[in-house]
């Protein structure tokens, strides 16, 4: 559950630290949903504060549900930043990627060489 | 999703849902059983993994409470040797019961014992002379037999031969 205005982590090695959502698809984003970030804090890198760019959930405080009815919760909101084409900015994660990343759509994200749960 | 479907699908389903293995877990704080279908997984910042039973072990978790001091919790009963007294107990009673020697139906105690102090040697000879004795009685056995067998079988002869001429006139 992110709407738009809240502060996201970003965990991968673009550079950026923090990003605002300033766009997002449907009321509030859940993971695995694309949003737009703003970036607010920026480390050198590849990414610079200030610039707009795609990014996707990756993990967030609010419960997951599984379609076997078990839950998941993370103790942050965080996003891996993505290019226009949708593909992963960054060549690293900081974190772990769940099982919904392991559709065909999410291929190049998943091996950025974290294992799924 | 649920639709409807037959009574007898109903009662297949059921039938193997009985046989099938559910794969459980375990809870980190009570160490209850996680049947499919249920449990929060609680994911620190460090990756460390955390699965709860449900929202109250999970909230009894965050408060900072220490499962050793919750009574219904497995690691308090562990601690405090909840479920391991009556399996002891039992263990004991088990053991004791090997080491006695009863009497038996066909032997009393004093020949038990007697049989136990005796030495292997002795016992295995005797043994022999106990086997030889009954084979030979076997053997007298099957020679008698034999010798029976032959007398009757000679005087059965002899009418048989007497109705062969006749038979239905």
């Amino acid at each position: 559950m992110i709407p738009k205005g809240a502060f996201l982590r970003v965990v991968d090695n673009s550079g950026a630290r923090v990003g605002q959502v300033i766009w997002t698809r449907f009321s509030a984003a859940k993971l695995g949903s694309i949003v737009k970030v703003a970036i607010k804090e920026a480390k050198g890198g590849k990414v610079a504060a200030g610039q707009m760019k795609k990014a996707v959930v990756v993990e967030t405080k609010y419960p997951t549900r599984r379609p076997n009815g078990a839950h998941f919760q993370f103790l942050r909101n965080s996003c891996v930043l993505l290019n226009e084409k949708g593909a992963p900015i960054g060549s690293r994660m900081r974190s772990l990627l769940t099982y919904e990343f392991g559709k065909p759509r999410w291929k190049r994200l998943s091996m950025l060489g974290n294992r799924l749960f | 999703m649920w639709t409807r479907s037959d009574p007898q699908d109903l009662e297949q389903q059921r039938g193997t849902a009985a046989v099938m293995v559910l794969k459980t877990t375990l809870c980190r704080f009570s160490g209850l059983r996680i049947y499919p279908g249920r449990g929060i997984l609680f994911i620190r910042v460090d990756n460390q993994q955390y699965l709860f039973l449900n929202k109250k072990t999970k909230s009894l978790y965050h408060n900072r409470l220490r499962p050793a001091k919750l009574a219904w919790t497995t690691t308090y009963r562990k601690q405090h040797k909840k479920d391991q007294v009556s399996e002891v107990s039992r263990k004991k009673r088990r053991t004791a019961n090997k080491a006695t020697a009863r009497a038996l139906t066909g032997a009393s105690l004093e020949v038990i014992n007697k049989r136990r102090a005796e030495k292997p040697e002795v016992r295995q000879a005797s043994r022999e002379a106990a086997i030889r004795e009954i084979k030979e009685r076997a053997k007298k056995a099957k020679a008698e037999k034999a010798k029976a067998q032959k007398a009757p079988a000679s005087k059965q002869q002899a009418p048989a031969a007497k109705n062969i001429g006749r038979g239905k006139r």
